[in-house]
């Protein structure tokens, strides 16, 4: 039987756009995702961001055109045959150079995207077997915490199953906590996969706010996988229980919630009898009658239960 | 002529670059867009062990 490892999982790098994650070194031109300060190839501290080498590249571009009209500047200076027209040509290259500044300082933003767009077309088997080389080194770590980190950055750009079931697994070695920075949709597979349906099941014991539309569609697509597991029905109960959470989902689920509403704690229950009692306008088909019979069954004379007044503001918890 | 033949090229070249630049100064490639055509590269032709 496999122990689980209480090892503390640290946040995830965020960046704004995924790109934003990849660095190039400038002395080998090999592309990493990871966060080392050396370049795993050449061993040199020269890795620098994407958007850092199109800048640079950009302003390279643009430079060149500067070096022709100072060229031709100087070739018209030096060829002039009065004093008159060296002073021409001079005032003619600096007015020149100053316009062409003038407006290559505003094409700049421009220049450096499509730069930036040419460099990942142009690099495009570099960075992939960057990030496969990234993969070789999360998978070689011994720490399943650490590796699980490392796959995590690279995972937000190569995006397949197969690394999402090499995360689960990982997931699945160790012992999840509320304070960790834990995500469920970008894991989301294909397929059924029992690691995965333990996840969510965990997930709806301790983050239940992960639980999203695309889970609750995968549960319910596999309910029948998941209920033959074993502790399988604890898993759809929890997964029920975290569709209590909006009504918008009660609503959406409302089916799937009937099945299951009876194996639900009693918090999750009050606040689902809550909803559907509330909004009698809705269309909330078998799960109305189910739980006005689990009511009658098992609440009826709960006190928590009496309170319960027609209201229209149910927030999410 | 060569003054003469260097300051028509310098002017002409200058001003036809200005437009270019000044025309194309708006056409910024959205970070979105990168984004999503970074991810069609890489995930297009992906070679994971």
């Amino acid at each position: 039987m496999n122990k689980k490892k209480n090892i503390v999982l640290r946040p995830p790098i965020k960046t704004k756009y995924v790109y934003e994650k990849l660095r190039c070194c400038k002395n080998c031109h090999n592309y990493t995702a990871l966060r080392e300060e050396k370049c795993t190839t050449c061993g040199k501290p020269a890795l620098t961001s994407v958007q850092e080498l199109a800048h640079k590249a950009a302003k390279r571009s643009l430079s060149s055109d500067l070096l022709l009209v100072l060229l031709l500047t100087l070739i018209a200076v030096v060829f002039s045959p009065t004093f008159q027209l060296i002073a021409i040509s001079a005032a003619s290259g600096i007015a020149m150079i100053t316009l062409l500044l003038v407006v290559q300082r505003k094409a700049l933003a421009s220049r450096t995207s499509i730069e930036l767009s040419k460099m990942f077309v142009r690099d495009r088997e570099r960075i992939t077997s960057g990030l496969v080389r990234n993969l070789e080194i999360a998978a070689a770590q011994e720490n399943e915490a650490r590796s699980y980190e490392l796959m995590r950055e690279v995972a937000v750009l190569i995006r397949n199953d197969h690394i999402r079931k090499v995360q689960i697994l990982l997931l699945q070695s160790l012992v999840l906590r509320k304070d960790m920075d834990l995500e469920l949709e970008p894991l989301l597979l294909a397929d059924f996969d029992p690691e995965l349906a333990a996840y969510i099941g965990e997930l709806a014991k301790i983050k239940r706010e992960l639980i999203k539309d695309r889970t609750f569609q995968y549960v319910i697509k596999y309910e029948q996988k998941i209920a033959a597991m074993e502790h399988g029905d604890d898993i759809l109960a929890g997964v029920a229980g975290a569709a209590v959470r909006m009504k918008r989902y009660v609503l959406a689920y409302a089916s799937f919630l009937a099945r299951y509403a009876r194996k639900l704690p009693k918090d999750r229950f009050l606040r689902l009898y809550r909803i559907v009692t509330e909004n009698p306008d809705l269309n909330w088909g078998a799960l109305k009658a189910e739980a006005a019979r689990i009511y009658e069954e098992k609440y009826q004379w709960d006190a928590d239960f009496q309170q319960i007044k027609p209201r229209s503001d149910i927030h999410d918890v | 002529m060569v003054t003469y033949g260097c300051l028509t090229l310098l002017f002409l070249f200058t001003i036809v670059k200005s437009i270019f630049y000044y025309t194309r100064k708006d056409h910024i490639i959205a970070p979105e867009e990168i984004e999503t055509q970074l991810l069609q590269l890489i995930n297009h032709e992906e070679s994971v062990p």
